[in-house]
């Protein structure tokens, strides 16, 4: 009876701590651990789209093997993105890490507007 | 608590950065590259490689008995001199001995690494391509070469400097008395029936230890001195070239070959920025790293210029095309850290500078004295910059550095 008792006390832990890993653990250590690379790879692959709309107009065929390799980060990306996705994380979450990353080239106002203001008078 | 998060960041399926060489196999399809081939070499004789071997390092070829093929292409400096633009005739010492000793004449070019133009796909000689291999037919500015017993483009190219007054044939008043002189005052055309009268009479009638020397050598190599032509001279110093210089091992040869230890993980980040956003295996393409055509990154003038006033007009001086104003041949890559400094001019002493100047010109003028004709001539030079250079998308020192750990591996 201890031994039945003993197997249902582990099995409720091992389901509860999978049960845990699986929503709440896994998904925030895979987006603390791949947000930066995941980021990177944003902008990477929106810049190399945009150039490869440009490049395309060109006819130099060695310019657009360049493109093709750049657009490689983009594979990078998807793998990344699905792989996240794998791990739990919600499409919401990844958006939202998108746009962060597309804000990562945006500065506040106030940083150009700070070297005018008196410091003291 | 470690554990468990070691643990979880296993069964996160964590991704590390991407795979670099999954990356880099997919440049080597694409570009089709199969790394330096040193068998893929042009046609020579190999029973006149130690006659070229001598003639390459003699300098009783020149008007003046003071200037050999070695004077330019040193062996310890990767067959280049170090310097910005060459000393010819009249020069003594070598590398930046010539340049102090300030008496010899500038030959307002740079001198180029001759390591691996042997390879068979070399097809472009000089920074202007006054020898060119085009559709299997040689074009040069002395004629068509096979007709007159040229084995290969190489060979050509090693005799046009034997035919220029700052390289070789002396100055005016030396090469009177040496009959030297016939040579300058032809027109092109006509320079090589007169260049190799000219030689046969020298090789076969001036006396003294070296000259008997280098008579025996070529008997040795079995010459009819009497039945001499300059292509004789060509093919002899292409053979030598071919034998013990056309062979280049780097480590990215290696790394397309199957190693892929030959290159740190920088290095390969390198290599993916040069065939990706740096754009420049655009024109430094293939296993010699060039396209063998003409561009302009607009390198400022300098002091002084192959052409008219002192400017260096690049190809359009062979071409004579508007469109090929301020171009110049691509150059090979292979070596490339080696050769410095760099550019037709050698204007740019580091390999940092000239990659720079590709992405922004700007920054090497800042620190940079204006030479009076680039102040007044500059914004033509900038016009003919090639467009290619607006797609290259080197955008943080991270990328920049890994490129130029790149090259280091050429």
């Amino acid at each position: 009876m201890k031994f039945l008792n003993l197997v249902f006390k582990v099995s409720i832990i091992l389901i509860a701590f999978t049960y845990i890993s699986k929503e709440f653990l896994i998904p925030e250590v895979s987006f603390q651990s791949n947000k930066d690379e995941y980021m990177k790879l944003t902008l990477a692959c929106g810049f190399a789209m945009d150039s490869n709309w440009y490049i395309e107009q060109q006819s130099h065929s060695d310019l657009k093997k360049s493109s093709e390799i750049q657009l490689l980060d983009c594979h990078d990306y998807d793998k990344l993105r699905k792989q996240m996705l794998d791990d739990g994380i919600s499409e919401y979450r990844l958006s939202g890490l998108g746009l962060v990353a597309l804000e990562i080239n945006q500065k506040p106002a106030e940083q150009l507007a700070a070297p005018h203001k008196f410091r003291e008078r | 608590m470690r554990i468990i998060l070691i643990i979880l960041i296993v069964f996160s399926n964590y991704v590390s950065a991407s795979d670099i060489d999954f990356k880099l196999q997919k440049v080597i399809e694409i570009y089709g590259l199969q790394g330096f081939d040193c068998k893929a070499v042009q046609e020579s004789d190999p029973s006149l490689s130690s006659l070229g071997e001598m003639l390459f390092e003699s300098k009783l070829l020149s008007g003046g008995n003071d200037t050999s093929c070695s004077t330019c292409h040193l062996k310890d400096l990767t067959r280049v001199d170090g310097l910005s633009v060459s000393i010819g005739v009249g020069g003594s010492g070598e590398g930046i001995e010539r340049l102090m000793e300030g008496n010899g004449i500038i030959v307002p070019r740079n001198s180029f690494t001759l390591l691996g133009r042997g390879h068979k796909d070399y097809s472009t000689y000089f920074w202007d391509g006054k020898v060119q291999n085009e559709a299997n037919r040689l074009v040069s500015i002395i004629g068509d070469g096979e007709s007159e017993g040229f084995h290969s483009p190489l060979s050509v190219a090693a005799v046009l400097p034997i035919l220029a007054r700052d390289e070789f044939l002396g100055l005016l008043s030396e090469s009177k008395n040496n009959g030297m002189e016939s040579i300058d005052s032809s027109y092109y055309e006509m320079r090589y029936q007169t260049a190799s009268k000219a030689l046969q009479k020298r090789i076969l009638e001036t006396n003294g230890k070296s000259w008997d020397e280098l008579r025996a050598k070529f008997i040795e190599s079995k010459l009819d001195l009497n039945k001499l032509e300059l292509s004789n001279i060509g093919n002899a110093i292409a053979s030598f070239l071919i034998e013990k210089e056309s062979c280049i091992k780097n480590q990215w040869s290696k790394y397309i070959q199957g190693d892929h230890d030959a290159l740190s993980e920088t290095e390969k980040e390198g290599a993916y920025v040069f065939y990706g956003k740096g754009r420049c295996a655009s024109c430094h393409s293939g296993d010699l790293l060039s396209d063998f055509k003409f561009h302009s990154i607009g390198v400022p003038q300098g002091d002084v210029g192959v052409s008219i006033y002192g400017q260096d007009l690049g190809r359009s001086e062979i071409s004579l095309k508007d469109e090929d104003r301020f171009k110049f041949k691509t150059p090979s890559l292979l070596k490339i850290s080696k050769t410095k400094p760099y550019a037709h001019n050698g204007v740019f002493e580091q390999l940092d500078d000239v990659v720079l100047f590709h992405l922004n010109p700007i920054p090497f003028f800042k620190d940079k004295k204006w030479s009076k004709k680039d102040y007044f001539n500059y914004g033509r030079v900038l016009s003919s910059r090639s467009d290619m250079l607006s797609y290259i998308d080197v955008l943080t020192e991270e990328d920049f550095n890994h490129l130029l750990s790149f090259l280091e591996t050429l």
